[in-house]
């Protein structure tokens, strides 16, 4: 039999509890993510990429400036040199400026991204840039 | 088993407490979306790219139709099968002597024309070509992704 200020009372309200305090730290990322820029760079960055990337020939070598999305990846404390990542297997180019989380886009022509790198030559996110060459698939 | 009064009611509010969670998500995802935008739509892009790219190849490697396969197609294009066939993705070749290729998804060649696509990401922008000898029609509907990085 249930009594008021019985335990199960109370784990009612700590479960209230918790769940609106993961919602709003969601929330809380989701909204910051936006207002800072990450969410729409990102977006812009790997679609750009992955189009230069689609029109691109084997043994082109491309060099992208960057910056916007560097600027942003070190207000959040993310190294430069991880801002973008390209996985060869399943053909996708990942952009992140955020911890733990990125966007990703695929690109359709079979080839693989070589050598790529993304460099700030100052030292500052300022100028920096992504560099990287296609060649053929490799069987 | 026992049932005090008021249980029922205390289970339903937990309806109307998620009913505003979500009331409250819809709310501030809308105002993102209005005041920021909905981002960067690449659609067209990608379809008109994926366009040349099959134009120039079929103009190259003059395919016969009629005994085309998908593997070879992706081997002599350079296309990669995993993006192309990822539900995203859609190319349609026919001729005149009423072969063809369809590769990706099928539906598209209705979605293309409809005029949701133009609001809707998740519809495909396409983009054709007609010659003498083939009618191409192409469309993606590729968006971003979230991922762990």
């Amino acid at each position: 039999m249930d009594k008021k200020g019985d335990t199960s009372t109370m784990m009612d309200t700590i479960i209230h509890i918790v769940i609106f305090i993961l919602f709003f730290l969601v929330m809380f990322f989701f909204v910051t993510s936006y207002s800072n820029g990450a969410t729409f760079w990102e977006d812009f960055y790997s679609k750009e990429i992955v189009r230069v990337v689609n029109g691109a020939e084997p043994g082109m070598e491309f060099k992208i400036d960057v910056t916007s999305l560097a600027v942003i990846a070190v207000k959040n404390g993310k190294p430069i040199k991880d801002i973008i990542s390209v996985d060869n297997v399943n053909n996708k180019v990942v952009v992140s400026s955020r911890l733990n989380s990125g966007t990703s886009f695929g690109f359709f022509k079979d080839v693989d991204v070589v050598e790529w790198k993304t460099e700030a030559p100052s030292g500052r996110s300022e100028n920096t840039q992504f560099i990287f060459k296609v060649k053929e698939k490799a069987k | 088993m026992m049932y005090r009064k008021g249980v029922l009611g205390t289970g339903l509010l937990y309806f109307v407490y998620f009913l505003m969670m979500a009331l409250i998500l819809a709310g501030i995802y809308g105002g993102l979306i209005a005041f920021f935008g909905k981002g960067y739509d690449s659609r067209l892009g990608e379809s008109r790219l994926l366009l040349k790219e099959t134009r120039e190849c079929f103009e190259r490697e003059k395919f016969d139709l009629s005994s085309l396969d998908k593997p070879v197609f992706f081997d002599k294009c350079k296309f990669s099968s995993k993006v192309i066939e990822d539900g995203n993705h859609f190319i349609y070749v026919n001729n005149s002597k009423g072969a063809e290729l369809s590769i990706g998804v099928s539906d598209y060649k209705v979605r293309c024309g409809l005029d949701a696509r133009l609001k809707n990401r998740e519809y495909p922008l396409c983009d054709d070509y007609k010659s003498d000898n083939y009618y191409i029609l192409v469309g993606s509907s590729q968006n971003s992704r979230r991922v762990a990085a």
